[in-house]
């Protein structure tokens, strides 16, 4: 073999090694919490038994959390112990953020709409106000902290995979997720969907050992006789939907802060946000109703482009 | 040292081979799942209808995508949404637990937030 021919040899071999050494991750799909949660993990067969005990610490917060809303709901009882303390403790202070335009209790007005299931309806005029009233006046109230509690939950779920010291993992229920680790020698590419068009994206952002949620109006609504859009999120001081945005996008240190500010953002006006987000450390990225993209606090260092 | 031609067809199969490897794997191959609540059922990719929960839900497939045409969860959304082709696309129904996913070895992102 000549001299020559023997260096191309391994030149070649050393190049072919090179795309090898890429981990192989699994992508494991289920449902909790009202969505559909994926768990991206290196594939091991160790990691396959840690994907069921993740879902089993999903599934076992998800259930206490439910338990304790239906029941507060029912009761009309809303002192809260353990982890209901916590998260109703958080809430409070996205009222304080939103000047109490959100609240738990906005789910007094979402449910007369007919969210989450359906059916679906437009209250009257007298009746949102009526509503609003009782929520001011904490008087015959529903309550639902899912704003940010399938965050907390997820985030919860995310210290497990810390505690069974795993390095690389991606959490992600329904756009709330969180990004542990690098994906290999890279951080974590996340697109940030367009509410209209399902190929073109808001953003499109590298992210490592940091969080992501986004709240908009076009994944839980329902269109009106006269074509009006409806969705989830209401304004308790207005019970109707704030109009500002249509997607609100925020990066936190927790899937619970990302949460809980994606849905308070929600409710406010941009130079509200702008000045909170400054203070809070979390970048933000905003979509409204004429097709203008905003970026603020520092959204763009996030951007591979 | 001389360089023979047996030498350089070496060489050059020795580029073309993994070039040729290397640009035939843009997305891996392209598979569609049905999620439904806690099953991954894979679906293969070729004309078909699907009927499901006794002709509530249809899907429609073809050798590119899925969608779901007809559904009868409240809102509609998933029917809406349309279809699902691209790597990572997602198409759900979150009222009846259903979801079309399409997943690729290669995906051009790890997540997308809605």
């Amino acid at each position: 073999m000549s001299k020559l021919f023997s260096t191309a040899f391994y030149i070649i071999l050393a190049l072919s090694l090179v795309g090898c050494g890429e981990e192989k991750y699994q992508t494991e799909r289920f449902y909790n919490m009202g969505t559909f949660v994926s768990l991206t993990l290196p594939k091991t067969k160790k990691n396959k038994k840690l994907t069921i005990d993740v879902r089993g610490r999903i599934q076992e917060l998800e259930n206490i959390i439910k338990k304790a809303t239906d029941k507060a709901n029912e009761d009309k009882q809303f002192c809260f112990e353990g982890i209901m303390n916590d998260l109703h403790e958080t809430g409070i202070k996205y009222a304080e953020l939103t000047d109490e335009r959100f609240s738990i209790y906005a789910y007094t007005i979402a449910k007369e709409y007919g969210f989450h299931e359906g059916p679906y309806r437009v209250p009257s005029e007298t009746r949102i106000k009526q509503l609003t009233k009782n929520i001011n006046n904490l008087y015959d109230l529903q309550m639902d902290m899912g704003a940010y509690a399938k965050g907390y939950i997820v985030d919860k779920a995310t210290d497990l995979l810390k505690e069974k010291n795993v390095k690389s993992a991606m959490l992600n229920a329904g756009g709330d997720l969180y990004a542990l680790g690098k994906k290999g020698d890279r951080k974590w590419r996340v697109a940030i969907k367009h509410p209209d068009f399902h190929d073109k994206f808001l953003s499109i952002i590298d992210i490592e050992n940091i969080a992501l949620a986004t709240s908009g109006d076009y994944e839980r609504f329902f269109k009106t006789d006269e074509g009006e859009r409806i969705f989830h999120i209401f304004d308790s001081t207005t019970g109707k939907n704030p109009q500002y945005h249509r997607s609100v996008s925020v990066i936190a240190d927790t899937v619970e802060e990302a949460d809980g500010l994606a849905t308070s953002f929600f409710l406010m006006p941009i130079d509200e946000i702008a000045k909170k987000c400054l203070e809070l450390k979390t970048p933000v990225l905003l979509y409204n109703k004429d097709d203008e993209t905003t970026k603020l606090c520092g959204w763009e260092k996030f951007e591979n482009n | 040292m001389k360089i023979t031609k047996f030498d350089i067809i070496v060489i050059c199969l020795l580029i073309i081979i993994p070039l040729f490897y290397i640009a035939h794997q843009p997305n891996g191959n392209k598979k569609l799942f049905l999620i439904s609540g806690n099953e991954k059922k894979e679906i293969q990719l070729k004309d078909q209808i699907i009927k499901l929960n006794n002709g509530d839900v249809v899907i429609e497939v073809t050798k590119d995508g899925a969608r779901f045409i007809e559904n009868n969860c409240p809102g509609n959304i998933c029917v809406k949404t349309g279809w699902a082709e691209r790597c990572g696309q997602t198409v759900a129904c979150v009222p009846n637990r259903l979801a079309l996913v399409i997943e690729c070895e290669k995906e051009a992102f790890d997540a997308v937030s809605r």
